[in-house]
């Protein structure tokens, strides 16, 4: 975020890895409170999911700043929509596999 | 035992943590998102993508490991008949500055061909005499052009004084231009015995490294291939014919990209000279460098101070592959290399060429030369020509030369249209890096498709007629818009009256 910083720049880095921390006990609790059980393999496919998503959005904006105006937006509208149905179809498969569905 | 009350006020405790971790996730993922929007904008614009400046010294500019893609002989270099050494004709920029030496001399362009001065311009139109029309036409576009860069100065400012700069630069007199012999010129910066070096594996580490230290963002080494050096040529030697000194023996290779954000505006906003000085110099120290420790050296560097053909040395030497707008393709800067080397007598370990699909990706490209304001270069599906005994693209270098005589700048001529548009040609950031490593590790093609289809359908590009200046009916159109350190309105005081056409930063 602030790549000709030397202070600022790795701290970025730093916190962007803390709340990561906060990012998943946060799901975590959500995951308890509608009772989803969830394992290594059903966090497993959370946790892609979520890292494609910010790589999507880190990708468009790249593109973005790179003056690649049209690809930014082509790639946010287009991958980004297919991740959001992608996202809704896991939630759907997390809700059908809730332990006390079966 | 915990009392009523007690329990009553962990629960309210816990039910209070929970509530803080669920909304905080929310509110950290969503922080988290806006963090991979800046930081992905700010990776876009950072100079340090900028390869060639910054990491050059560490070498690190040279990222892509080759070893996995090493061949015994360049897939894009295939030879189907006898090869033939080029004539010195065959350098577009020979005949060019010859022809300009006959129109100061008192000859008259448009006389026929067959009374240009030059014997070796006049055989290479004898062979090639449809290609006469074209660099016939480069003049009277040369006219136009001094006609009307004056009327645009105030747009182009900027661009004047940048390629105006380094064409001082590049016009200095380092290295010197040979005077005498190579047998005796090359070994002017020789003061004594050479000193030995441990092996020539130990020889290419330390020259490779002095590279990146002189500059350079990519280097190789490869032996000297006798057929890619012209034949009647030899600087400082008016009379000179096929030999070729015995102390040639070994090529040090190097480039640099030339800067993006101007490259990226061209026409009007770019030129080649940032690179050709970075890269002219490099080859002077490196040879001065070698002399010191008592070796030959012959540095070939741009404009028309080459006796070799660089592209096809540089692919023996594994920088990259040919492509079909007939120029290096590498993998870390895509087209956007300009070449120098050293030829030198010490003792070196080879580089291998490699294969890195280049040839698949050209076939199903075509962006080049749907974008290419002359139409100079093929659209064939499969090379379509065969030029010294091996098979390639067809390009016209006429053709492509007439283009170059429309750039609106008077230093700054040239097109670099189809360096801007290859997809190879991107920064070095994260997702460029990361596609580049991934397409020549999938046997299948699909990355290939999928990253063709997306370019193809996602990304703007102007239509070739545009590039073209506007006396001759374009609107100086270039894949990008320009830096802004290169727009005249930002600081000079002038009145805007154009539009920029090309690809934009989206807000």
């Amino acid at each position: 975020m602030f790549p000709q910083s030397t202070l600022l720049d790795p701290l970025f880095w730093m916190v962007l890895g803390a709340i990561q921390v906060l990012v998943f006990t946060g799901a975590s609790q959500w995951a308890k409170e509608y009772q989803l059980g969830m394992n290594w393999w059903k966090w497993a496919i959370v946790g892609f999911w979520w890292l494609s998503f910010i790589l999507t959005i880190a990708g468009a904006f790249t593109l973005l700043g790179e003056n690649e105006g049209n690809a930014g937006w082509y790639v946010l509208g287009f991958v980004g929509t297919l991740l959001v149905i992608g996202g809704a179809a896991i939630l759907k498969v997390l809700v059908l596999l809730k332990p006390n569905s079966q | 035992m915990k009392d009523d009350a007690q329990i009553g006020d962990e629960a309210t405790t816990n039910s209070s943590r929970r509530n803080f971790l669920k909304l905080g996730g929310i509110a950290a993922a969503t922080a988290t998102v806006g963090a991979g929007a800046g930081a992905g904008f700010v990776l876009g614009r950072d100079p340090d993508a900028n390869i060639g400046w910054g990491r050059t010294e560490a070498g690190k500019d040279m990222y892509f490991n080759r070893e996995a893609f090493e061949v015994d002989f360049p897939p894009t270099m295939e030879v189907v008949g006898k090869i033939e050494r080029p004539e010195w004709g065959d350098y577009l920029f020979n005949r060019a500055f010859s022809l300009v030496k006959s129109i100061k001399g008192g000859w008259v362009p448009s006389e026929d061909w067959t009374q240009i001065p030059d014997l070796r311009v006049r055989e290479y139109y004898a062979k090639y005499p449809k290609r006469w029309e074209e660099m016939l036409l480069s003049f009277s576009e040369k006219v136009k052009h001094d006609n009307n860069i004056e009327k645009h100065r105030d747009r182009f400012a900027l661009a004047w004084a940048y390629s105006g700069a380094y064409s001082k630069g590049l016009h200095a007199d380092f290295p010197p231009e040979p005077t005498e012999h190579p047998d005796v010129d090359d070994f002017k910066w020789v003061q004594r015995e050479p000193k030995e070096f441990k092996s020539p594996k130990h020889a290419s580490k330390l020259i490779k490294q002095m590279a990146f230290k002189f500059g350079m963002s990519l280097v190789g080494i490869t032996k000297l291939d006798s057929n890619f050096v012209f034949k009647n040529m030899m600087r400082g030697m008016p009379e000179w014919g096929d030999e070729i000194p015995k102390h040639w023996k070994n090529v040090i290779v190097f480039g640099v990209p030339m800067n993006w954000d101007p490259m990226y505006a061209a026409v009007g906003y770019s030129t080649s000279y940032d690179a050709y000085y970075r890269a002219k110099m490099a080859s002077g120290l490196m040879a001065a460098y070698l002399g010191e420790l008592g070796y030959a050296a012959r540095p070939q560097f741009p404009g028309n101070s080459y006796e070799v053909i660089m592209p096809p040395l540089a692919m023996l030497a594994g920088l990259g592959e040919s492509t079909r707008n007939g120029i290096l393709m590498t993998p870390e800067v895509g087209p956007n290399i300009r070449l120098a080397a050293v030829i030198t007598d010490l003792d070196l370990e080879h580089d291998k060429p490699i294969d890195l699909n280049m040839k698949h990706f050209c076939e199903s490209c075509k962006i080049c030369a749907d974008a290419c304001p002359s139409g100079s270069i093929s659209k064939a599906d499969k090379p379509d020509d065969v030029v010294r005994g091996i098979r390639k693209y067809a390009f016209n270098q006429d053709g492509c030369w007439r283009f170059w005589n429309q750039g609106p700048t008077p230093s700054g001529l040239g097109c670099r249209v189809c360096i801007a548009v290859c997809p190879y040609t991107r920064k070095n950031n994260w997702i460029h890096a990361l596609v580049k490593q991934a397409e020549p590790r999938d046997p299948t093609g699909v990355t290939r498709n999928a990253l063709l289809a997306m370019q193809h359908n996602f990304f703007y590009y102007p239509d070739a007629e545009s590039y073209h200046p506007e006396w001759s009916g374009g609107n100086f159109a270039s894949y990008h818009q320009p830096p802004e350190w290169m727009r005249s309105e930002e600081y000079l005081k002038v009145e805007k009256t154009w539009e920029y056409d090309g690809n934009w930063e989206g807000f």
